[in-house]
């Protein structure tokens, strides 16, 4: 399974900065109360009426279809790895849902809301993002009855969510703002605009593989537009930043840059045994030195950014028969980091 | 319960692992847990228990400054889920899609610090246009066909309620749990109130 990576796949062989675009849409059944003043019973019932409508339309006819009673907890933090659901529904003790082939889309049932979409692209595409989830969401939209209000909008459990239902964000690999101590003064000037960036697969402020994603906060009194045009604008300036110090610190110190990338490459082609933050760390830099063409690969699709989602714990476990110790994920990730990572030239 | 590897710590994670075929329960502590387990489901659980969407903080935060005084609304509650305001105010979700409509105009000034307004500007629900295309014109047909024929044997039952009527009827329909009447008065009482103004 950890050979089948979807939509992402091909992520970084057209895309810098900006490695993907998510659209979240939050919608409630009018029926039900919200998961608040939902009982277990009830929310049985809300899960399975949800599956049952979903499940005789032709759109979800090729989508892969989950329950929580058939997953263990590898495959559920698995799927949590790959982005296919949200830590909230991870925690949910009842769920289900549907996830697309390219894994690019993905209806969640029974999440803070009723039911949760959520559409990915690839690169700088908020638009495609949106059209995505919109889409899907008409179509559920048309088989059960969402709560809805001409006033409020879309109705969810939190106020803070209410109108639109959207949450739009964009994933960027900042690696040079992250190490010159920038992501802290970008995250106060982000604010201001609304926004917030958050660190993504890290613990805490910092992210380990330099990954960051920012959100809007606003989903009321604006439309989908405004907000997707709004977020734009505010990635491709951080983007922008983000750009202007790779490149004065290449400029700078040109043979310490392209060492580092080659260093990690180096560790990375060889290690028989790596933890997860080494590895996303060194990932990151190799991802850095292809963006930037310090280092050539041999193929033009080579693409690190799968390989990250591939070397978290879950991921590596899929595959075993039986539960893994720690030593022997490091192991398994040091195998499928050499058998992924694309060829450099010399 | 002890940890049954180092028998010194307090067992806190319960699991259970397949031995050939038979499955047997275990009862470990933390540490031992991180040494036999390569991600603890729990420690997963731990890990991004802190992260509560800030935005929801802010809100109640905000809301919270207004509980200090214990005043009436305070009581004030959903007819259709139960919830009361003051619960409301401490959890800042709420319980049903009627909940807006009886705490919406209780929070409109906290909703403005957060979002960019009260009214919803994005996209439209189906109902929404099903509701202007189909419900509606039938009103305003009623009426034209009164004023063609004046004496049907409807008479005054085709009458239009007058605005305080209908907000009796909604009353009436909220008191009696019949949501779907209550919504079709509400949406006909503010559509004939943005038409008189």
């Amino acid at each position: 399974m950890t050979g089948l990576l979807r939509w992402y796949e091909q992520a970084d062989a057209n895309n810098g900065i900006i490695i993907s675009s998510k659209v979240r849409l939050a919608r409630n059944f009018s029926k039900y109360n919200f998961s608040l003043k939902l009982s277990e019973e009830a929310s049985a019932k809300m899960i399975h009426e949800a599956v049952k409508e979903l499940n005789g339309l032709k759109e979800f006819a090729s989508f892969l279809e989950y329950d929580f009673k058939d997953l263990d907890d590898t495959q559920k933090i698995a799927l949590r790895e790959r982005h296919c659901i949200s830590d909230f529904l991870l925690q949910q003790k009842q769920a289900a849902g549907f996830i697309s082939p390219k894994e690019d889309i993905s209806v969640m049932l029974n999440e803070e809301d009723h039911i949760r979409i959520q559409a990915y692209s690839a690169g700088n595409d908020l638009k495609s993002a949106y059209k995505k989830a919109s889409e899907i969401d008409d179509v559920i939209g048309s088989a059960v009855h969402y709560a809805y209000d001409y006033k409020y909008g879309y109705l969810t459990i939190c106020p803070s969510n209410a109108g639109t239902g959207m949450r739009a964000s964009v994933m960027l690999h900042l690696p040079m703002l992250a190490a010159a101590g920038g992501i802290d003064s970008l995250a106060s000037e982000v604010g201001r605009f609304q926004m917030k960036l958050k660190s993504v697969g890290g613990t805490g402020k910092y992210s380990i593989g330099d990954m960051y994603r920012i959100s809007n906060l606003v989903t009321l009194g604006v439309s989908e537009k405004q907000i997707l045009e709004n977020l734009k604008a505010i990635a491709e300036m951080v983007a922008k930043q983000e750009a202007e110090i790779q490149k004065e610190y290449i400029d700078s110190m040109p043979v310490r840059a392209r060492d580092t990338v080659y260093r990690a490459y180096g560790v990375l082609k060889y290690a028989r045994s790596i933890d997860l933050k080494d590895a996303l760390t060194l990932l990151s830099e190799i991802r850095f030195g292809i963006l930037n063409g310090l280092v050539k690969p041999v193929k033009k699709t080579a693409a690190i950014y799968p390989i990250m989602i591939g070397a978290s714990p879950a991921n590596l476990c899929l595959e075993a028969v039986e539960t893994l110790t720690e030593e022997e994920i490091n192991t398994a990730r040091a195998d499928f980091i050499r058998k992924n990572l694309p060829e450099i030239e010399n | 319960m002890l940890c049954e590897i180092c028998g010194e710590r307090e067992a806190v994670y319960h699991f259970l692992r397949d031995d050939n075929g038979t499955l047997t329960e275990h009862w470990v502590c933390r540490e031992c847990a991180r040494k036999i387990r390569p991600m603890s489901w729990y420690e997963y659980m731990e890990k991004h228990a802190d992260k509560r969407d800030a935005f929801e903080k802010l809100l109640t935060g905000m809301l919270k400054g207004i509980t200090e005084d214990d005043r009436p609304e305070m009581h004030v509650s959903c007819p259709r889920c139960g919830m009361v305001f003051k619960e409301f105010v401490q959890v800042g979700k709420f319980g049903c899609p009627e909940c807006y409509n009886v705490f919406g105009p209780l929070i409109e000034d906290n909703m403005l610090k957060i979002q960019a307004g009260t009214r919803h500007l994005g996209k439209k629900y189906q109902d929404e246009t099903e509701q202007e295309e189909i419900e509606i014109p039938s009103v305003v047909k009623k009426i034209k066909a009164k004023g063609k024929k004046k004496k049907t044997e409807e008479g005054s039952k085709s009458e239009p309620l007058s605005l305080e009527e209908l907000k009796a009827q909604m009353q009436k329909a909220v008191e009696a749990e019949d949501y779907e009447a209550a919504a079709r008065f509400r949406d006909e009482y503010r559509l004939r109130k943005g038409q008189e103004s």
